[in-house]
C-alpha cells in the first residue's frame, strides 16, 4: 500500500507538532521517520493510524484519502514502545484480539494465532500473562499482534528502545527480515540512527516538525542536506568548524587561525556555485580524520581524551579552543597531552551555509539561500 | 461522525440523572423562591406564572434582624470543622496510622470510620448520651467525680463544641481515607532515597510525602467545604438550631426549617426556597474561586486520542 | 535528635488515642446500652436481652416484615446503588479523562460545582420529578424487583442516590482514567475495537482497584442512607424498605420511644458493615489510584 502525505499539519495549541510534511511512501517500503524526542515523527505515525487528526493536509492510502477514517477502517497493525500488551488477557487473547473485533470464526482464529506466534517464536507462550513474558518475549507478542491481522500497513512507534543492547540488535535484525519477507509497507518512527540506517531502505529526518531531509540511509549519511543531518546523522557525530572560505591561485580553500586546508576543485566550484558565503561551517566526520606523520599533516592539536571502543579508538583532539573527535586504529599510538599532527580527507569535507543551515554542496541548494 | 458523538453516549446517563435530579429541581427552586407558595395557599397559588413573582423574599433574608448570626454561625461552623477535622484531624490521623504498625494503623481507621457507618439517629443518640448530664451523661459520669464540670446537660452549656465534634467526627474520615491512600500510593522508592538520605520520620513526612498529597488536600478542602455548607442533618438532629434562639442555626438549617417545617403552623416554601437559592449561588461561587486558586484546571489533560 | 525517635512512637500511639477516646466511649456506651435495662455513663443498671427481641419477634405486629427480610432488602438496594454509581461514574469518568469534545473542562468543573447543591433544600422538587417519572408507563412503577424508578420506588430512591453520590464518583474514577497508559487504549483502537469495547474490554480491566474503591464507599453510604429513603419511602410498605427506615419505626411509630432498643437496631444495622470495611479496608485504600497526577 502506497501512503502519500501532503502538506500535513499538527497542532497542539499553538504549538506547531508536524509542520507542512509532504512526503511519499511507496508499496512495500520500509521508511523510518528520525529525529530528536519531540520533533514529530511519533504525532506523524499517530495521524498515519488514525488516532490523531490532522489539522490541515492529507493522508492517501494508495489512492484512498483517509483523514476521516476511524483507525479500525486503516487496516494497519502498530508496534508500541511500552508494547501496550492488555495486562489482563494472556498472549493468546492478546494476539487474537484484533481477530475476535473481526468477528473471525474460533477454529481460523486459533490457526492463525498459532502461526504468527510460531512465527515470532513464541509459540509455546501463549499460555502466559504479559507480567509473566520477559521484556522481549513481550516485544514479540506485540509484533505477532499487530502481524495476525494481515495488515495493509505496519506502524513502529520505537519498538526496540526499551529492549536491553544485545536484545536490541536481535530484533533489529528479525524485524527487517521480518518486513522483506512480507513485504508489508511500513513506517518506523526511532531517534536512534543506527536503527533507522540499518533498518530502513528510505529515511526521513524531522526536527520542529519539519521534514529535514528524505533519502537513502548511504546519501543521507554522505551527504547530508543540512547541517541539523549532518550532526544528527552518525555516531560519534561529526565535527564542526567555523572557517572562511577562499578562492585564490586558482584554488578554493578553508581557513581559520589554526589551519589551512585545499578543498578538491570540484566542491569548491560546486560550493561556489551555491552562493558560498566566506564564513562557512566545515563538517568532517571522525573517520575522516588520521594521525599522520608531521610532514603530512594539516595541523596539530593535543591528546586530549582517549576512548577505546575495541575495534577503534575515538580520541578527542583539542587545538585553539577547539574540539575534534577522531576515529583512530586501535590501539591509538599516543597519550593524553600529547601534540599529534592531523591529516583531513578532503573528499569528505561537508560545507554548510552557517545563516541557512543548508549544505552548499548540493545541486540545487544555494539559490534558495 | 460517528467518534464525534461517541463522548455523549458515555455522558448520557450522567446528564440524564444531573437534568433529572439537579437542573429541574434547581430551576423549580429558583422559580419557586420569587412566590409566596406556602401550605396555606398551595394548590391555589399558580406558582409558576411570572404575574406571582417578586423578590420579596430576598428583601425578607437580607432585612432578617437573624440575617448576620446565622451567616456568623455558619461560617463559623464551616472553617471550624473543616480545618480542625476534615483536614486537620484527617491528615493527623493518615500521618499516623500509617506510620505506626499496620494492624494498629487500620484498627485505628476503622474506628474513625464508625461515625461515617453508622445510622444518624443512633450516632446523634450517641452523642447525646455523651453530653448527658449527670448522672446518665458520659463525659459528666467520668469528669464528676474528679470534680471536673457543673454536670450539666453539655449540649446547653456548650452546643457548639458538640456540634463541631460530632460532624468533625463523620467528616474526617473522608479525608482520613484519601489521604492514607494517597500517602500509601507514594512509590516506595522516594521513601527508601529519604531514609537513605538520612531523613528523620518528620522530615521524610515534610519533604516527601505532604508534597504528594497537595491535590488530595485541596481536593479534600473543596469538597467538604461544600458538604459543611449544605449539611443541617447533625445539628438538626442534636441542637434543632437551638438551645438558644438561633444559637446553633446555620444557613441550610434555616432554609429546611423555613421550607419545611411549620413555625407557626405554616411551611412557607417560597421562602425557604429564598434561602436555599442564595445558598446555591454561595456555593458556586466557593467552588469557583476554589478552582481557580488551586488551578483545578490543570488537572485537566488534553486526551491524547482525537475523535475521528 | 537522639531522644526523638523513641518518643516519637509514644507520642504518636498519644495523638491518636486521646481523640479516639470521645467515639470509642460513645461506641462503647451504645453496645452496653442495647444490652441493658438503663445506665448511667458507662455503668449498665441491669443486664438484659429484651432490645433484641426484634431479631426473633416483629415489634410492630405480625403483619410486620422480619428485620432478616429488611436487612435483605437494604442489601439489595445498596447492591443496585453501588453497581449504577460504579458503571455511572466510569462512564463519565472516562469520557472526561480519555476523550474530547467541547465543554469537556466546563463539565469537570460542573461534577465538581454540582455537589454545593443543598441536597436537602433540592428535596421538595425531586419530589415533584420522582411524580412526573411514576407517571411513565413501565418505567415509573412497573418494573420488577425495583419496582420502578418512580416516586415510593426502590429504583426511585436509588436513582436519587446514585445522582448525589456522582459527583464524588466521577472524580475518582477519573483519577483512575487519567493513570491508564495511552498506547494500550491506542493499540486496541488500532485492533478494532471501537471507544465502547476499549472501556468495557480493555480499560475497565485494568482499573479494578478504583472498582473495587468506590464500590465500598458507595457501598457504604447506601446501606446508611436515611434522608432520601426517608422522604420518597412512604406507607407501610415503604416504611419497610430498609433498615435505616425500620430504625426510623421505633422512634415515630411508638409513644415511648425505647431508646435501648434503637441502640441495639442500630448496632445491628452497623455491624454488618464494620464487618464488611474490616475486609474491604484495603480495597479502599486504594481509592486514591490516581496517585501521581493527584487525579481525584
Amino acid at each position: 500500500m502506497k501512503i502519500t502525505l501532503e502538506a500535513l499539519c499538527k497542532l497542539f495549541g499553538k504549538v506547531k507538532a508536524v509542520d507542512n510534511l509532504n512526503l511519499e511512501i511507496r508499496d512495500g517500503e520500509f521508511v523510518a521517520l528520525l529525529g530528536p524526542s519531540g520533533c514529530g515523527k511519533t504525532t506523524t505515525l499517530l495521524m498515519l493510524a488514525g488516532i490523531y487528526k490532522p489539522f490541515s493536509g492529507s493522508i492517501r492510502f494508495g489512492e484512498k484519502v483517509v483523514n476521516h477514517l476511524i483507525p479500525k477502517e486503516r487496516n494497519i497493525g502498530m508496534v508500541f514502545q511500552s508494547y501496550a500488551l492488555y495486562p489482563h488477557m494472556s498472549a493468546f487473547d492478546n494476539i487474537s484480539y484484533p481477530l475476535k473485533l473481526k468477528k473471525v470464526h474460533k477454529r481460523e482464529m486459533k490457526k492463525r494465532v498459532q502461526e504468527t506466534a510460531d512465527m515470532m517464536g513464541i509459540g509455546e507462550l501463549l499460555d502466559r500473562k504479559p507480567a509473566e513474558l520477559s521484556g522481549g518475549q513481550q516485544q514479540r507478542v506485540a509484533v505477532a499482534r499487530a502481524l495476525v491481522k494481515e495488515p495493509a500497513i505496519l506502524l513502529f512507534d520505537e519498538p526496540l528502545s526499551n529492549l536491553d543492547a544485545k536484545l536490541r540488535l536481535r530484533m533489529r535484525g528479525e524485524i527487517k527480515r521480518l518486513q522483506e519477507s512480507l513485504g508489508v509497507t511500513s513506517v518506523y518512527v526511532t531517534h536512534d540512527q543506527v536503527e533507522a540506517m540499518t533498518m530502513a531502505s528510505r529515511i526521513a529526518v524531522m526536527n520542529y516538525g519539519v521534514l529535514q531531509t528524505y533519502g537513502v540511509p548511504n546519501q543521507l549519511y554522505d551527504h547530508p542536506d543540512t547541517l541539523f543531518v549532518a550532526g544528527f546523522i552518525g555516531a560519534p557525530p561529526m565535527n564542526f568548524l567555523e572557517m572562511r572560505f577562499e578562492e585564490r591561485d586558482n584554488g578554493f580553500y578553508l581557513k581559520s587561525q589554526a589551519l589551512e586546508i585545499r578543498i578538491p576543485d570540484e566542491r569548491g566550484a560546486l560550493a561556489k556555485q551555491n552562493d558560498v558565503p566566506q564564513r562557512v561551517t566545515m563538517g568532517i566526520r571522525p573517520e575522516d580524520i588520521s594521525v599522520v606523520a608531521e610532514r603530512d599533516g594539516d595541523f596539530k592539536a593535543e591528546v586530549y581524551l582517549i576512548e577505546p571502543l575495541g575495534r577503534e579508538d575515538l580520541v578527542t583532539f583539542r587545538f585553539d579552543a577547539e574540539e575534534i573527535r577522531a576515529l583512530t586504529p586501535a590501539p591509538f599510538d599516543g597519550w593524553t597531552g600529547e601534540t599529534i599532527c592531523l591529516k583531513l580527507d578532503k573528499e569528505k569535507v561537508h560545507l554548510f551555509n552557517p545563516e541557512t543551515r543548508f549544505s552548499v554542496l548540493k545541486p540545487g541548494n544555494g539559490g534558495s539561500s | 461522525m460517528r467518534g464525534q458523538l461517541a463522548p455523549y453516549v458515555f455522558l448520557s446517563p450522567t446528564l440524564v440523572l444531573v437534568v433529572l435530579f439537579f437542573f429541574i429541581p434547581l430551576v423549580m427552586v429558583f422559580i419557586l423562591s420569587f412566590t409566596n407558595l406556602d401550605m396555606t395557599n398551595f394548590g391555589i397559588l399558580a406558582w409558576w406564572n411570572p404575574v406571582n413573582w417578586s423578590l420579596d423574599n430576598y428583601v425578607k433574608i437580607f432585612t432578617n434582624r437573624f440575617f448576620p448570626k446565622i451567616l456568623g454561625n455558619t461560617i463559623m461552623y464551616v472553617v471550624l470543622t473543616l480545618t480542625v477535622f476534615n483536614v486537620g484531624m484527617a491528615l493527623v490521623i493518615a500521618l499516623i496510622t500509617t506510620h505506626i504498625n499496620r494492624r494498629a494503623g487500620f484498627a485505628f481507621r476503622v474506628l474513625w470510620f464508625l461515625p461515617r457507618i453508622t445510622p444518624v439517629v443512633v450516632y446523634i443518640m450517641m452523642w447525646k448520651a455523651l453530653a448527658g448530664p449527670a448522672p446518665m451523661g458520659i463525659i459528666n459520669s467520668i469528669l464528676g467525680p474528679l470534680g471536673i464540670g457543673s454536670g450539666k446537660y453539655l449540649l446547653n452549656t456548650a452546643p457548639w463544641i458538640f456540634i463541631i465534634l460530632a460532624n468533625g467526627f463523620i467528616g474526617a474520615s473522608f479525608g482520613m481515607i484519601l489521604f492514607s491512600s494517597a500517602i500509601e500510593a507514594i512509590p516506595k522508592d522516594y521513601l527508601m532515597a529519604s531514609k537513605v538520605d538520612g531523613a528523620t520520620t518528620w522530615q521524610t513526612i515534610r519533604y516527601v510525602e505532604l508534597p504528594a498529597l497537595k491535590w488530595p488536600l485541596l481536593f479534600v478542602t473543596t469538597y467538604q467545604t461544600l458538604s459543611l455548607l449544605t449539611s443541617f442533618q447533625y445539628i438538626m438532629l442534636l441542637t434543632d438550631g437551638g438551645p438558644g434562639l438561633y444559637q446553633t442555626e446555620v444557613w441550610a438549617l434555616t432554609a429546611y426549617h423555613r421550607a419545611l417545617t411549620s413555625y407557626f403552623g405554616n411551611t412557607q416554601w417560597g421562602y425557604g426556597a429564598a434561602w436555599s437559592v442564595v445558598l446555591v449561588i454561595i456555593g458556586i461561587v466557593m467552588a469557583v474561586i476554589y478552582m481557580r486558586v488551586f488551578k483545578f484546571g490543570e488537572l485537566v489533560e488534553e486526551p491524547k486520542i482525537d475523535q475521528l | 535528635m537522639i531522644i526523638r525517635p523513641k518518643v516519637k512512637p509514644v507520642l504518636a500511639y498519644l495523638a491518636l488515642i486521646v481523640p479516639s477516646t470521645l467515639v470509642l466511649l460513645g461506641f462503647l456506651w451504645l453496645l452496653i446500652t442495647s444490652f441493658s435495662t438503663r445506665t448511667e455513663g458507662l455503668r449498665s443498671l441491669g443486664w438484659t436481652l429484651h432490645n433484641w427481641r426484634f431479631l426473633w419477634e416483629s415489634p410492630f405486629g405480625p403483619g410486620y416484615p422480619s428485620v432478616w427480610r429488611i436487612t435483605l432488602n437494604t442489601l439489595l438496594m445498596s447492591l443496585i446503588m453501588t453497581v449504577i454509581v460504579v458503571v455511572v461514574s466510569s462512564m463519565t469518568g472516562y469520557a472526561l479523562a480519555r476523550m474530547k469534545f467541547p465543554g469537556r473542562k466546563s463539565f469537570l468543573s460542573l461534577t465538581l460545582i454540582l455537589h454545593a447543591f443543598p441536597s436537602v433544600t433540592l428535596l421538595i422538587p425531586i419530589y415533584f420529578v420522582l411524580l412526573w417519572i411514576t407517571k411513565i408507563p413501565f418505567i415509573g412503577r412497573g418494573v420488577p424487583l425495583l419496582g420502578g424508578f418512580g416516586y415510593n420506588t426502590v429504583g426511585g430512591v436509588a436513582l436519587v442516590m446514585v445522582a448525589f453520590q456522582l459527583p464524588f464518583g466521577i472524580w475518582i474514577m477519573k483519577g483512575f482514567f487519567d493513570n491508564i497508559s495511552w498506547d494500550m487504549e491506542r493499540s486496541a483502537l488500532i485492533d478494532g475495537a471501537s471507544r465502547f469495547k476499549v472501556w468495557w474490554q480493555i480499560i475497565m480491566p485494568n482499573i479494578k482497584p478504583g472498582v473495587a474503591a468506590l464500590s465500598v464507599f458507595s457501598f457504604l453510604t447506601a446501606w446508611n442512607a436515611y434522608l432520601i429513603p426517608l422522604t420518597f419511602m412512604v406507607g407501610r410498605s415503604g416504611k419497610s424498605a430498609v433498615l435505616s427506615l425500620y430504625l426510623q419505626n421505633f422512634i415515630s411509630e411508638s409513644v415511648m420511644t425505647e431508646w435501648n432498643a434503637v441502640a441495639a437496631v442500630g448496632l445491628f444495622q452497623l455491624i454488618p458493615v464494620v464487618v464488611f470495611f474490616l475486609f474491604t479496608q484495603e480495597a479502599l485504600l486504594n481509592i486514591y489510584g490516581g496517585g501521581k497526577k493527584g487525579g481525584v
